[in-house]
């Protein structure tokens, strides 16, 4: 696939980024030759996304130069790399959802006829050029928001290729994708590629990265660990470059503290188009995990306990009661409670600081006692080891980690007896994560039953005293602490339980 | 040391209605020697009173994440229903103020449950809203200017009493803004309106009915804004159908000035009476160097967009 | 199911419906509506106000929204009248049409290079043109002293009014340039989803700023026919514009979060405006009762809008 003599097209030398109190990017080095296949793999958070945005011209960087085809370039914005042949295809799709197929395609180059108007016959036929390059149909003058996930991803392919680009960056490509979806798109790559096209190929998942790829680069904490050709390593030197030292390693699991007594009962729930007959008990001081990959229904259950989006069948039971028509504010008052997957837009009020963030669950009188929340908060800062100035610091300017304590810590203050947490180590680095689970323990052991829902599944493994696997809104499988690996709960995840090929790696 | 220093800052960027009020004032003290007398002062803070008290209302609609653009109109129905009415006894007097008070809730709640419940342009409906009750005002007067001779006395207290000599609606002002603030601060109610104005999100989820919080904030901004109403109606005596259509830009001035968020979720009562008084006092110094009225307006539109402005750089900055 | 269907074409068709059952009722309860001299009548009062709606229809494709066009046609009938005794009312025009450009760029320059909100930025630009109003006024009424100007907006060609005619040029320019042309598109695209169009390498700055522009020169344009109607320049005409011009936007089907809407919605939303107030004047309902219907109006027509906006704030 690789040929030696072919040409350089960028390179990326020295590229850093700094948000304020982050290191996004610490002096990477990125060279892409024409026509291959480049896998860019690293946990979240590890810089890819950054690097992708500085390449893209949506921002600049720190320090850093980038070269095209020899020549260094300044990279303004999205204008100068569209010009310099760059086409970045995001993991959330970049569409108008209410213009046409055709003008999402030639969206800012509309051609026009002599007499200044738009030529829409000849706008279509660049439009469906692009699309038969993808060996795709579709209608061209359906509203893109009318298209599946796969055919609006082949439009915004479409996009790139009627511009001639000379790049395609694929952002997460098939993280939304059904598999034979994924198989296709795969053969597209390669049919790329074979045309000239190089591919940045950003992805978490090991299979695909072999399938495809001729060089693969490994980012971890911001910075370059490795690059190279694929045939050069393999899966299992690939995840350890990723992960490097884990949280879930550095953690161990101490005594189970499960009670006899239910806290939470789940029969039979169900609800249309996300989730079916899901039913589990969790005793109390129980930590239960909840494994699926993305589309699995597992943020929907949460949410459906909870009572944010009610399920249209089945029964809950939290302590003995059974809940009639579930509400936020009932189950929160019957005990439960819920740390959203996006802490930044559903757990936290950016506004606000430490203490209101804390207390704003649990205000139970309409007059405040401002020493009780003060010592309410004080409290959970201490406990929750929350590094920051004081309870007054605003949650703006805290790490992931640190918002994610206050997350919590707001729910631990209405004295939860069912605690659900969605992805609760989402975005945060490795020390805080062990922090978390240290503290889904204590609360385990204060009787608190406790279900964890995550993509992490080494961190399931490692935590959960069970863990129920999902597959696109059923329950596949469930293990006890212990009983499964990794390759097991996958292999239940993406239902392909005999094959056990489909390795995923972490991603957090 | 740096520490002292973001402290500083800090209380610096807090405040920065109340330091731009002394910076002004100083500046005026200087320019002009009547500036600075307990007459010109009190007339001031007095023509401040009842923009200001709307402005407390408006506050709360802010902080919640809203606009209320139909306090201008609403100032004028309750206005002229003080008049309309004219009470001749104590019974018939509180008769009046509540029926006018009674007026601003049902235009907020009504504002509310639109804005609240179904979520639209809190921007539009409002301005709708100004609309319908202009034209409510219209239709009850038929168009018609009210005056009223000889007003009962206990009503004309409330807009043009003194006690010794400091103007009466300066003590309605303070005291609405005491309560605002200390409904703000001290009640679950203020957390709650912080939290919906800064992220609805997660306030829903954290249990908060932020319809409710919603509702309830705008009608406190009806309120106010038949408070104001009924200040102006018991002072002037006199007034045309159509009188307080618009205002809502003065109150928003004073609100901005005070360092009110445009997205919710910040912002105090505090400030917004430094803003009023801001604006006051500049139009005060306007008044006293001879400006025209003309000018006046030209330089409140620039005031307002230099004001705001300014707060879009600082947050950019951060 | 069936009657769901018929349910749901007509929701989405709602102008059209309105416009209907308005026509229906106009033509059954009274007698005058179909008098040819009625509805020139109609068309020469919608005609400022459409010219308006159809700029500002440009600004609430891409998200945004302008409040001061009230005041611009105020500072516009000012310019044009005080300007003839000495220099004659071309010099005036074409002094109207540079105040509006320049007051089209601040207003846009404010919005994307300072990064004030639509909404805040014209409230502003409204208080202070209106200042610029009545300060050029002495905050007076003038009469105007050109006869041929007088009579320019009411000149009737075949039966129409002129400024009619300009309305209806208006509309069909501006359906074309939105339809037809390749900057129109990006209108929508940058009101569909500003992100995207960014990322797709379209200048949305630009593209925001021109939309004001353009607003304040339709607006400058129908403040000049409304000027030479009354033959009077005061600062205090066109209070209500604004927020006419909003409510036949929105319920012409544009939607206030951006990207969706049109200039044929846009004339079916102003003559909905215009032939209910002609009814109602018809009928003898007085004048008050038509500014709530006016309110009323708006707050319905956002209600109606909201699927759109809601679904657009929460993504």
């Amino acid at each position: 696939m690789m040929n030696a003599d072919r040409k350089t097209i960028i390179e990326m030398k020295g590229i850093s980024k700094y948000y304020p109190g982050v290191t996004a990017l610490d002096h990477v080095d990125l060279d892409i030759i024409e026509g291959e296949v480049h896998a860019l793999a690293g946990k979240n958070g590890a810089g890819k996304s950054t690097l992708i945005k500085i390449l893209g011209g949506a921002t600049r960087p720190d320090t850093g130069e980038i070269f095209l085809n020899g020549n260094k370039v300044t990279l303004h914005s999205p204008h100068d790399s569209i010009a310099a042949g760059i086409a970045i295809i995001s993991q959330e799709l970049m569409l108008v959802p209410e213009l046409s197929v055709t003008e999402n395609i030639m969206v800012g180059r509309l051609p026009k006829t002599k007499f200044g108007t738009v030529d829409w016959q000849s706008a279509r036929q660049s439009a469906s050029e692009a699309l038969s390059q993808l060996g795709i149909d579709l209608d061209l003058n359906v509203p893109v928001k009318k298209l599946s996930t796969a055919q609006q991803q082949a439009v915004e392919i479409a996009k790139a290729l009627s511009r001639n680009a000379k790049v395609l960056v694929m952002d997460e490509p098939t993280s939304s994708l059904p598999n034979k979806e994924v198989d296709h798109l795969l053969d597209t790559i390669r049919r790329l590629s074979s045309r000239g096209i190089s591919i940045i190929y950003i992805t978490h998942k090991l299979k695909e990265i072999f399938a495809v790829s001729d060089r693969i680069t490994v980012l971890r904490d911001g910075k370059l660990i490795q690059t190279s050709p694929i045939n050069e390593i393999n899966d299992s030197k690939v995840v350890e470059l990723m992960v490097g030292k884990s949280a879930d390693a550095m953690f161990t699991k101490g005594p189970s503290s499960i009670q006899n007594a239910p806290v939470l009962e789940v029969k039979n729930l169900t609800r249309e188009g996300s989730f079916s007959d899901i039913s589990f008990t969790l005793k109390k001081g129980e930590i239960l995990g909840i494994a699926g990959l993305l589309g699995s229904g597992r943020t929907e259950i949460l949410r459906s306990i909870f009572g944010v989006d009610p399920a249209d069948s089945g029964e809950i039971t939290v302590d003995g009661r059974k809940i009639e028509n579930p509400t936020v504010t009932g189950m929160i008052s019957n005990g439960v409670s819920l740390a959203p997957e996006d802490r930044k837009l559903q757990g936290l009020v950016l506004s606000m600081n430490i203490s209101d963030n804390i207390n704003m669950a649990s205000l139970h009188s309409a007059l405040r006692h401002l020493s009780e929340e003060k010592k309410i908060s004080k409290d959970l800062f201490g406990r929750m080891g929350v590094k920051a100035p004081s309870i007054k610091t605003l949650v703006s300017s805290l790490s992931g980690g640190n918002q994610q304590k206050i997350v919590i810590s707001k729910w631990l203050a209405t004295g939860p007896k069912v605690v659900l947490l969605d992805e609760p180590t989402r975005g945060i680095d490795v020390g805080a994560k062990a922090d978390i689970y240290r503290l889904v323990e204590q609360l385990a052991a204060k009787g608190v039953g406790v279900i964890m829902v995550s993509s992490e599944f080494p961190e399931l493994l490692s935590v959960c005293d069970r863990i129920i696997v999902l597959h696109e809104g059923r329950q596949d499988a469930e293990f006890l602490y212990g009983e499964a690996d990794e390759e097991t709960l996958m292999a239940y995840a993406s239902g392909t339980d005999n094959t056990r090929s489909d390795r995923e790696v972490t991603h957090g | 040391m740096d520490d002292k220093k973001n402290h500083i800052k800090a209380v610096i960027r807090d405040n920065v209605p109340w330091i731009m009020l002394l910076v002004f004032s100083a500046l005026f003290s200087i320019l002009f020697p009547q500036f600075l007398t307990f007459r010109n002062i009190t007339n001031i803070l007095r023509n401040a009173s009842m923009i200001g008290i709307i402005a407390v209302g408006m506050t709360f609609a802010m902080i919640a994440g809203t606009f209320d653009l139909s306090v201008g109109s609403m100032m004028g129905l309750a206005a002229i229903i003080t008049l309309k009415m004219s009470p001749t006894d104590l019974p018939r007097t509180i008769l009046t103020v509540l029926v006018a008070l009674a007026a601003g809730a049902l235009v907020g709640m009504a504002n509310g449950l639109i804005v609240g419940r179904y979520r639209t342009s809190s921007i539009i409906t409002t301005i709708g809203m100004e609309y319908v009750v202009l034209g409510i005002t219209l239709v009850y007067t038929r168009g018609q200017h009210i005056t009223i001779k000889g007003m009962y006395k206990p009503l004309e207290f409330i807009g043009k009493g003194r006690i010794g000599t400091f103007p009466f609606p300066i003590i309605i002002f303070l005291a609405v803004a005491v309560i605002g603030q200390l409904i703000l601060s001290f009640t679950r109610f203020g957390r709650q309106l912080y939290a919906t104005g800064g992220n609805p999100n997660t306030s829903e989820l954290s249990g908060i009915n932020i319809g409710k919080v919603r509702v309830l904030a705008y009608i406190i901004s009806g309120v106010t804004a038949s408070i104001g109403g009924i200040m102006i109606a018991a002072r002037t005596q006199n007034l045309d159908p159509s009188f307080g259509f618009g205002q809502e830009t003065d109150v928003l001035t004073c609100v901005l000035l005070g360092g009110v968020s445009l997205y919710g979720g910040k912002g105090s009562v505090i400030g917004t009476f430094a803003g009023t008084l801001l604006l006051y006092v500049v139009s005060n110094a306007m008044t006293l160097s001879g400006t025209a009225y003309e000018m006046q307006l030209i330089c409140k539109g620039l005031i307002f967009l230099i004001t705001v402005a300014a707060s879009v750089i600082w947050q950019k900055k951060g | 199911m069936n009657g769901e269907k018929i349910l749901k074409f007509l929701l989405e068709k709602r102008s059209i419906v309105i416009l209907v059952i308005l026509l229906l009722c106009a033509c059954i309860f009274t007698t005058e509506f179909l008098k040819p001299s009625n509805l020139s009548n109609v068309l020469l009062q919608v005609a400022t106000d459409g010219i308006v709606a159809v700029g500002v229809t440009f600004i609430v494709l891409t998200g945004g929204i302008d409040l001061s066009v009230g005041s611009q046609i105020a500072l516009t009938s000012v310019i044009v009248i005080m300007m003839q005794p000495k220099y004659g009312t071309f010099a005036g025009v074409l002094t109207a049409v540079a105040a509006g450009i320049i007051i089209g760029t601040a207003n846009g320059l404010l919005i994307t290079r300072v990064g004030i909100s639509p909404f805040v930025t014209t409230l502003g630009m409204m208080t202070l043109i209106k200042g610029v109003a009545l300060a050029i006024s002495n905050s007076r009424s003038h009469s105007g002293i050109d006869p041929v100007f007088a009579h320019l907006a009411d000149q009737r060609i075949l039966g129409i009014p002129f400024a009619a005619l300009i309305f209806i040029l208006f509309v069909l320019l501006g359906n074309f340039f939105l339809t037809k042309t390749t900057v129109g598109r990006r209108y929508y695209a940058v009101g569909g989803n500003p992100e995207a169009s960014w990322l797709a390498g379209l200048n949305t700055n630009g593209l925001v700023l021109s939309v004001y522009v353009i607003g304040a020169f339709c607006t400058t344009i129908a403040g000049i026919l409304l000027t030479s109607r009354i033959n009077t320049g005061s600062p205090i005409i066109a209070g209500d514009t604004g927020t006419t011009v909003i409510s036949a936007i929105l319920l012409g089907g544009t939607s206030m979060a951006g990207g969706i809407g049109t200039i044929y919605g846009t004339l079916v939303g102003t003559l909905i405006l215009g032939i209910l107030k002609n009814g109602m004047n018809l009928m003898g309902i007085n004048g008050y009762f038509q500014t709530i219907i006016l309110g009323t109006l708006l707050v319905i027509s956002v209600l109606a809008d909201r699927t759109h906006y809601d679904q657009k704030s929460r993504e």
